[in-house]
Order: C-alpha cells, then structure tokens, then sequence
C-alpha cells in the first residue's frame, strides 16, 4: 500500500473509512431522507462488497438531527472528530448553520437541499452541491410550461406563484418571477412565502387567489399535503390551468388507484426533477434497481433511493481522488472533491463538475415527467413517466449567477 | 391603507365570492364542530382534556384507508357490491377500530388518573398525542394515503357556489352526529353520563358503572374525531390522510374554547363560528400587507380571545369548569 496521509476517519490499519450523515430521520422530512440514506446503504454495501475504495471499507455514522438546527450543530461537532467527510447534510439552515464550523476544520459537506445559495463562494468553498437549485428548476419549468400553453393555443399565458416561506419555497419563487420577466408573463398572482402547511386558512386563500386570477400556468412549491388541498379546492371550483411546482410539491399518492384526483393531476401536472425516476432506462437507474434486487429485496420501489446514489457517487469519487493524491486527511478529502473535474451519474443525474467559476459549476439540467396512474397501478413505475431528459431552457442557460435567488436569512 | 379597504369594500360587494366565502367557511366549519364535538364529549363525561384528539382523528382516517384501499376489507369479498356500500362497510370497521382504541387508551392510562389533578391528566393525554401520532404516522409512512371514498371529485352548482359532493356527504353526516349526541343525552346512558360529569362519586353511590361511561365516552370521543379525520382527508380539502393531518385538528381547540369546554352546543356553534372567521380572513385580509403572511390562521384565536374577555367560559360554557 501506497503512504497515504491521515488524520480522522480514515484508519489504514483497520481498513476502514468513516464518512458521517447528518440525516432527518424523525422530523418532517424523515420519511423522504430515511429512504435516501437506504440509497447510500445500498450503495456503500455494493461498494464495500467489491473492494471498498482501494481496499479501505466505508462505514456510515448516521445520526438524526429530526431538521433541528441545534442538533444538527451538536452532532456535527460530535462527527467532526469521528469522520473524514459528511456524505450529507440536510436541510439549507441547518447546512448554512454549520458552513462557518466545515470551513475552520476543513472539512466537505455534501448539502441535501437545493438551494441556489450554494453556489455562492461564501457557501460553496467546502460543499459539494449537486443538481439544479429550486430557482434554476424553476426557471426551465416556467419556460417549458409556457411552450406548453403556447402549443394549446394560449399565446400570452398568465402566471400564478404560491409557495412555501423559507429557501425552499422562496427560492423557487423567486425563479418562477425571474422566468416570467425574462419571458414577458403576467404574474397575475404572487403568493409566494403565503403556504404555511399547518394553517388551512393559507391554502383556501391561496386556491381562491388561483382561482380568481385567471392564470393559464400556476406554480406551486409546497409540501405534497398542502399542494393537494390547493389544488383539490382550486379544481372544486371548476379552474383548469397547467400545474407545475419543485419537485418535492408531488407525491406519487396523487395518481394512486383510490386517489380522488389522479384523472385531474394526470391532465394538469407537469414534474420537474433534479434526477431521474427509478423505472427509467438509464444505467444508473437499472444498476440501482439492481442492488436493491440483491441487497433489499423487499424495499418498495421509490425515487429517493436514487438520491443516495447520487451523494454516495460523488463521494466516492472524492475519496478516490483523494487515495490517488496519498492525502486522505479531512483536508486532502475536501481538496481532492474540490478538484473534481466531472462526476459521472451513469444517466441517473446530470454530470456535476466542482471547479471553476460559480456559472461554470452551476447545474441547470432537471428531468421532467408527467404524471402516471397506469403505470403506478400496473408496477412499472412510480408514478411519473419522464418526457424531458437534462432539460435546459433558455432562460436557464442564459442566468448568470450573482447571488442566491432568495437569500437565506436575509 | 385606503385603497386596501376600498379593495375589500368591492370585494365584500362581491356576490358570487361571498358566496363561496361562507359556504367554504361553513365546510370547514362542519369539521372543527364534529372534532369539538368529541372533544367536548370526553370532557363532560370525564373532566379530561384530551390533547390527544388530533392524533386520533388521523389514526381514525388511517384505518379509513387501511380498510378502504391498503387492506380492501371487506371489499376483497364483496367483489360485485356497489363501491358505496363497500366503502361504507370499511367506514364502519375503522370506526369500530377508533373506537376500541378510545377505550384501550381509557382503560390504559386515564382510568389510573381518576381523581388527579385537572392539569397532571391534561399531561397524560400529551403524551398519548406523541405516542399515537408517531405510531400512525408511522403507518402512514411518506405517502398521502386515499381514503378511497366513492364521491371523488365530483360536484355541481348552486346558484353562486360550487359544491362537492364530499361537502354535502360532511353536512348530512354532521346534523346526523349532532342529531344523534343529542339524543343520546336523553338516553339512559346518556343520563348517566352527565350525572357522572356532575359527580362521580353521586354517580357512583346511585349505580352508575362510572368505568363503563368512561369507557362509553371515549368510544364516542375517538368516534367523531375518526369522522372529523375522515372529512379533513377527502376532497376537497386533501386527496388523503398524511403526516400533517393530526395537527389539522389542533384548529379545532379555539372552537372548543369559545363554545365553552363543556357545551356540545358550544362546540357545533364555535366550530362553524371558527370555520367561517378563518376562511373570510383568509380570504379578504390577504391584500393587507402590514398584517403578513397566514393571517386567516391568526383570525380563529383572535376571535377566542375577545370572547374569553366577555365570557371567560366561552360562549356556553357552565362557570364550574376549570381551565388550564
């Protein structure tokens, strides 16, 4: 074995590589991350299972931060002495709250969020972002569901925005009415940051704001609960538009057998994503499909795994690097990923690079799909079937990135 | 600030949206009623308030959907019966279901509790809430989870107002819980458990199985929370019961307050009372900026607190009970 430098996490006489996941098991996203951090199981089993990264076995420190700032602070401090790099972090405050401490010890962080700060070199030295952020996302949809309106015979569609506070919503928000500028739309109603998924009263306003402003093109970026009551009440009253929001807005309950809206939803609904669906063709997908074949046979079949895929490629790929540089430090992890030329996703994602300048590293490509009943009541899909891969438009292409689109905090 | 109130003077003028306003406002109202309702039931018989009521309301809708679509019992046997009476078969066993677990919870952890303090039991019941809402959400996993209810999302026109037929399916089956409490106040049982509410030691030393109305009471309570869930969770509202459906019945606690803890009259007129001032809120507030985002929401405990300023115990309330 080469001489290879280490201080945390790696230790070569017991063969062993530690990388931490700061996850939300239990809190509001629990649902949605526990099957991302399957993903990475999967992943890092296989790996593991064919020789590890040049021998050394990855093991996994998960700990639950249940989308609490401060325990997602306690147990970054706890890992830092623990691991060589975290293999996520979820959550933009959470992640933005521990950049200032990733940047004293030097250590890389893989952000599960997409928000469009990222991009930003006061955020990004340390993080390694991947797919397209909320705003960017929303960008290319506003674009295409405006070609889509134009094709029905809508030339100067109206555009209505309701959304969620905080990075997620706003910052989605925000793209949707960068969009509509650069484009020429009327936003005929601006509820953005209006969607307060524990109050009813905001979704009712909302449908009835929807309703009364006579949109062709309505984006909403919400939780899936607080998207359906929108739209169920939006419809009640006979409104008909075309319906797109970020991705996490859909769940595939919409178009589920006994799902009282999933004729509406398959006519109206437009899904965009940062990655592609897990019945997709890709290889990525099919090898993902694969191992969870042999290593989780019974896992029902979902999309999230392939986002742990994702993270866990990316890090494999910095540990690799960092092997080949013989410095496997916190340090040398976080130089060796930032040194990355490409990451190749094998057609699950768009191919991620993490050099250069901030326009130059900015993802703009997403999948887009449509809604899917029969495909989800006959198993042969999770309920959206993809039409756009690594869609760019031009509003997209044309963004030159300055600042976050929503500024968290700020 | 003028051209807003000259906005919401235009709107106000607005037939078809004021319409639409209270006839949304009472729909919703329906459902807080049909959760106070329980609530208050539990209170009356028991002297317990019962922070648990929202998680029962979506472990009600879960075995809704459980029965209707995850299990398919017993529609799995009965593969030629219209889809309404299937459907209405699953209701049945889920409420028997909510039921049961009413009692269990009764039997399990109140009942140990009788003649505590009003504020110890009140955090007995907190943590059934923590308890119960993990467990069924979960069930409930990352899915919204259809109720697989046969009305859809079918509606018609009257007049101004579109209506679901889910709404009208909410406003039968509300008069006909709100019939059928009444009534059975008049019962034997019924009269027995206001006696206990009275004094259960009277109660006790005239006959009355005070466990048994405990018992009943809570059966009665998770029963009409179930049904609340289960209008929460359709069309239009929500296509399904999710993690977020336990916190929908919190909404419920400013129309119990304000109809008096005690008062199943109070319960039913706040509910819609809180229906009606959230959804108008909502709806006519939202051009006033200074006041920010999720007013409507702000509206019901507003309207609570002015009341509670009249008559501090709420609109029917019996000047006997004691707060928290």
């Amino acid at each position: 074995m080469m001489d290879i430098k280490t201080d945390v996490g790696v230790d070569l006489e017991a063969g062993v590589i530690k990388i931490g996941l700061l996850s939300d098991l239990t809190g509001p996203f629990g649902p949605l991350v526990s099957l991302i951090v399957a993903g990475q199981e999967v992943f890092w089993q296989n790996v593991n299972d064919n020789g590890g990264i040049n021998g050394l076995q990855v093991e996994l420190e998960v700990r639950d931060t249940q989308y609490v700032v401060d325990n997602h602070v306690q147990f970054y401090e706890e890992l830092k002495d623990e691991v060589v790099a975290f293999g996520h972090s979820t959550g933009s405050p959470h992640t933005v709250a521990i950049v200032p401490q990733l940047q004293e010890d030097g250590i890389l962080a893989i952000p599960l969020t997409w928000y469009s700060g990222w991009s930003d070199p006061d955020l990004n030295s340390n993080l390694l972002p991947h797919g397209a952020p909320y705003c960017i996302e929303a960008q290319n949809m506003i674009e295409y569901l405006m070609k889509q309106a134009q094709a029905n015979g809508v030339d100067n569609p109206k555009l209505a925005i309701a959304s969620l506070p905080g990075d997620y919503g706003l910052d989605s928000a925000a793209g949707a009415k960068i969009a509509a500028e650069a484009l020429g739309l009327e936003v005929v109603y601006d509820g953005s940051g209006t969607i307060i998924p524990t109050d009813e009263s905001t979704f009712t306003a909302n449908a009835d704001a929807i309703v009364a402003s006579g949109a062709d093109i309505v984006w909403v970026t919400a939780t899936p609960g607080s998207f359906s009551s929108i739209y169920g009440q939006a419809i009640a009253k006979g409104f008909q538009a075309l319906w797109g929001g970020a991705g996490p807005t859909f769940n595939p309950a919409f178009v589920a057998p006994d799902s009282p809206i999933k004729d509406a939803i398959a006519r109206d609904w437009y899904q965009s994503g940062y990655y592609s669906n897990w019945f997709d063709d890709n290889p990525g997908s099919t090898e993902a499909r694969e191992l969870f074949a042999k290593y989780r046979p019974d896992a029902p079949p979902q999309d999230f795994y392939l986002e742990g895929f994702i993270e866990g490629i990316i890090m494999k790929a910095a540990l690799e690097r960092a092997y080949e540089n013989g410095d496997m430090t916190q340090a040398g992890v976080l130089a060796a990923a930032k040194s990355l030329e490409e990451v190749d996703f094998n057609g699950m994602a768009p191919p991620e690079r993490y050099t250069g300048e901030p326009n130059e590293r900015l993802q703009r490509a997403i999948y887009i799909s449509r809604p899917d009943p029969e495909g989800l009541a006959a198993g042969t899909s999770t309920g959206l079937q993809l039409i756009e891969e690594l869609y760019v438009s031009e509003t997209a292409q044309n963004f030159v990135f300055e600042e976050a689109c929503y500024k968290l905090g700020g | 600030m003028t051209p807003d109130i000259l906005i919401l003077a235009q709107e106000a003028a607005d037939s078809s949206k004021l319409a639409a306003t209270i006839w949304s406002g009472l729909s919703l109202g329906a459902i807080y009623a049909l959760l106070a309702m329980g609530f208050v039931i539990i209170f009356k018989a028991t002297h317990v308030l019962n922070f648990a009521h929202g998680a029962l309301a979506a472990l009600g809708a879960f075995f809704v959907a459980s029965f209707a679509t995850i299990i398919d019992v017993p529609g799995r046997w009965m593969p030629n019966a219209p889809a309404w009476l299937t459907w209405g078969l699953a209701v049945v066993l889920a409420l028997i279901a909510a039921a049961l677990v009413g009692m269990l919870l009764e039997r399990l952890f109140l009942r140990p509790m009788v003649g505590e303090e009003l504020f110890a039991v009140a955090i007995v019941t907190l943590g059934i809430d923590i308890v119960v809402r993990n467990i069924t959400n979960d069930w409930i996993g990352t899915d919204i989870r259809p109720l697989g209810d046969p009305w859809g999302t079918n509606f018609f026109d009257l007049g101004f107002v579109r209506i679901a037929h889910t709404e009208i399916a909410q406003f039968v089956v509300s008069i006909v819980l709100v019939v059928g409490v009444a009534l059975f106040f008049r019962s034997r049982t019924g009269i027995a458990m206001r006696a206990t509410a009275f004094d259960q030691e009277a109660a006790r030393a005239q006959g009355i199985n005070v466990g048994r109305i405990f018992a009943i009471s809570w059966a009665i309570g998770a029963v009409l929370a179930a049904v609340g869930g289960i209008f929460a969770s359709t069309f239009p509202r929500r296509t399904g019961v999710d993690q977020a459906t336990a916190f929908f019945a919190f909404k419920a606690f400013p129309a119990i307050i304000l109809g008096g803890l005690d008062s199943i009259v109070g319960a039913v007129i706040g509910g819609f009372v809180i229906g009606l001032a959230e959804v108008a809120a909502g709806t006519y507030l939202e051009q006033f900026e200074f006041l920010g985002t999720g007013f409507g929401g702000v509206v019901p405990y507003i309207v609570m607190l002015i009341v509670l300023l009249v008559r501090p115990y709420g609109l029917f309330g019996t000047e006997e009970i004691r707060r928290v």
